[in-house]
């Protein structure tokens, strides 16, 4: 039987006491990998930040567990060295910090031990080298003069470096070209393995092309209203969200489906 | 014991007097100042330097002395020229490009609790220098320094002068520069205040040469019950001439910090640009922080930009770093390091920039 990584049940949460989520229900396995697709304004964001724990984010009714320990009463960097990972919708420039240093904290902090120096250097080289991302962004200000697509490959080479049991995408695929998406999702393709698990919240099917979609779940309006396999991913690209219905119809927050 | 209750950090132009920033004057009493017999230049003199004891060259600096202003206070002036036991006469001479930095380290201790220097940079034309003076202690109770630097850059010289502060908790530090800059002639001041439990600090440029630029790079960290009174004034008499300051600094605890930055654009300096800016990151609700940016023009055809802002630390920022494993104290710590990196990096000995970044670190353990 599959290990359960995370379990999520009756998730309510609210931001600035407006609720954007209103009943959540998501459970993932190691060795899987879930889609999450929706509207804007649906609460996918909401949902990957609340699991990272973002203090803006509050949990009025329902629980998330991770490896079947409760996590919701955990600080953000106590869910990060249990094996939580975010790659960032919007990843934050940090000016004085460089890629490198910032890695080697990191992991250092995660790992609960002082990482080699030459070992690291070279691991780091090579996952850069996968990523096709120029060696010297290692000594350069963590995104600071970054471009949209080369912020979203530095978090991809820390999901990488970091090596997480659950891997959540906020829309790392947005903002990239044909080519770059094509190296993300390879370097994606090449974390996964059966001790982990990827949440990719995307409105870009191209990401998946190298991945083996195992659940595709449609948010809208707070809820999971739909959970069904790749086919469904074509299915939304075909005839946006519309044609779901539900309360999100009523609500009036239904978008049509970017990219 | 003497009692200095005069103002030592005198605002250009008096503002209300409940902002509380007009003066600063020293809590502490003036201990008994004894002989400092350490000595404090650790290396040897470089081929186009001449470094001599300033008391010899009273008379050749006089009439340069002259022409400068008294720097932040004159009651401080009068106060190290009584007492001034260490001080140098720096000369670089003219079209002499010395690679190697000067370094003046004082060290205070049992032994020498009490300094009170001064000291004169001369730079003739075309010459460039770095001279560091760091001011370290390992007094356990009540340190004291107080000096006056004067710095003479003349056509087309260019001086940096770094003083980096890291005294005792429990030690007093009030320390004054003045410049004076010919055409051409360039002086920029890396001030770095990070330890004392008082600190009054200001640092005069006068522009005096056409084309003459005068630049201030600073840091502060205030935590604990530290009060720390900055006072930078760029006094524009010149054409065309060109200064900034920037300042950074992080504020916790208790502690107290005024800031006065004046850009003071005097009638005949048309064409001149100065610009300023201070940013503070607060970090407990206790803390006391005062920003008085002054832009004073006498001059129609100036260019004056001016900025002050504070904030709590960035949220978003934290909880990136958060989410990769970082404790909030570490993340806190990283942001802070950050903050401080541009004027760090210009420190121009590397080892001096470690044991101020490690320095720094310890003092950020309690954030």
């Amino acid at each position: 039987m599959a290990e359960k990584l995370l379990a999520i049940h009756g998730l309510h949460a609210a931001v600035e006491g407006k609720e954007i989520l209103k009943g959540l229900n998501l459970e993932i396995n190691k060795g899987e990998v879930h889609v999450i697709m929706g509207p804007n304004g649906s609460g996918k964001s909401t949902l990957v930040n609340l699991i990272m724990g973002h203090p803006k984010y509050e949990i009025t009714a329902g629980s998330i567990a991770f490896e079947g320990e409760d996590i919701t009463a955990l600080k953000t960097y106590e869910r990060a060295r249990k094996g939580i990972f975010l790659s960032f919708q919007n990843p934050e420039e940090i000016p004085g910090i460089t890629v490198e240093n910032l890695l080697r904290t990191a992991k250092n902090a995660i790992t609960g031990e002082t990482i080699k120096i030459m070992a690291f250097k070279k691991e780091l080289k090579q996952a850069m080298e996968s990523l096709k991302i120029d060696n010297t962004y290692a000594a350069r200000h963590v995104n600071v003069g970054f471009s949209g697509g080369e912020k979203k490959r530095n978090e991809i080479l820390q999901m990488m470096m970091l090596n997480p049991q659950l891997a959540m995408l906020d829309e790392t695929d947005s903002g990239l070209d044909i080519d770059a998406v094509r190296i993300v999702s390879s370097g994606v393709k090449h974390f996964k393995n059966e001790q982990n698990a990827i949440l990719i919240i995307t409105h870009n099917t191209k990401i998946l092309e190298q991945l083996d979609v195992d659940y595709v779940h449609i948010l809208m309006n707070g809820k999971i209203l739909q959970t069904g396999d790749a086919s469904l991913i074509s299915q939304i690209n075909e005839n946006g969200f519309l044609h779901l219905g539900g309360d999100a119809l009523d609500s009036g927050e239904v978008n049509t489906l970017h990219g | 014991m003497e009692k200095l209750q005069k103002n030592l950090s005198p605002i250009p132009v008096k503002t209300w007097n409940w902002l509380g920033v007009n003066s600063a004057v020293l809590e502490a009493d003036i201990p008994a100042i004894t002989d400092y017999s350490k000595q404090p230049i650790t290396k040897g003199s470089e081929k186009g330097v001449t470094i001599t004891d300033i008391r010899l060259n009273r008379d050749t600096i006089k009439f340069m002395e002259k022409k400068m202003d008294v720097g932040a206070s004159e009651a401080m002036r009068d106060f190290v020229k009584k007492n001034q036991n260490s001080g140098y006469f720096i000369e670089i001479e003219e079209g002499e490009k010395i690679g190697t930095p000067i370094i003046l380290q004082y060290d205070l201790d049992e032994e020498n609790p009490t300094l009170v220097d001064d000291h004169f940079i001369l730079a003739h034309e075309k010459s460039e220098v770095n001279i560091i003076i760091n001011y370290t202690s390992s007094c356990t109770k009540n340190g004291f320094h107080s000096g006056v630097t004067k710095v003479f850059a003349k056509r087309g010289a260019v001086v940096h002068l770094i003083k980096v502060q890291m005294l005792a908790d429990q030690d007093t530090h009030v320390d004054t520069i003045s410049a004076i800059t010919d055409e051409k002639g360039q002086v920029d001041f890396t001030l770095i205040e990070l330890g004392a439990l008082q600190t009054i600090t200001g640092c005069r440029t006068q522009l005096v040469g056409k084309n003459s630029t005068g630049t201030i790079h600073s840091l502060y960290f205030g935590d604990q019950n530290r009060k720390i009174d900055i006072n930078y004034v760029q006094t524009h008499q010149a054409r065309e001439s060109l200064s900034s300051i920037e300042a950074r600094g992080v504020l916790l605890d208790h502690s107290q910090k005024v800031f006065k930055g004046t850009l003071d654009f005097i009638k005949g300096s048309s064409g001149s640009k100065g610009k300023e800016e201070e940013y503070t990151v607060l970090l407990s609700p206790t803390v006391r922080n005062r920003s008085t940016p002054l832009m004073l023009c006498g001059e129609d055809a100036v260019e004056g930009q001016h900025a002050v802002s504070t904030g709590k630390m960035d949220e978003n920022k934290l909880f990136y770093l958060m989410s990769r494993g970082l404790s909030e104290v570490e993340a806190k710590k990283l942001i802070i390091e950050a903050e401080f990196q541009p004027i760090l990096e210009k420190v121009p000995v590397i080892e001096l920039r470690d044991t101020i970044s490690m320095y720094l670190r310890r003092r950020l353990n309690h954030v």
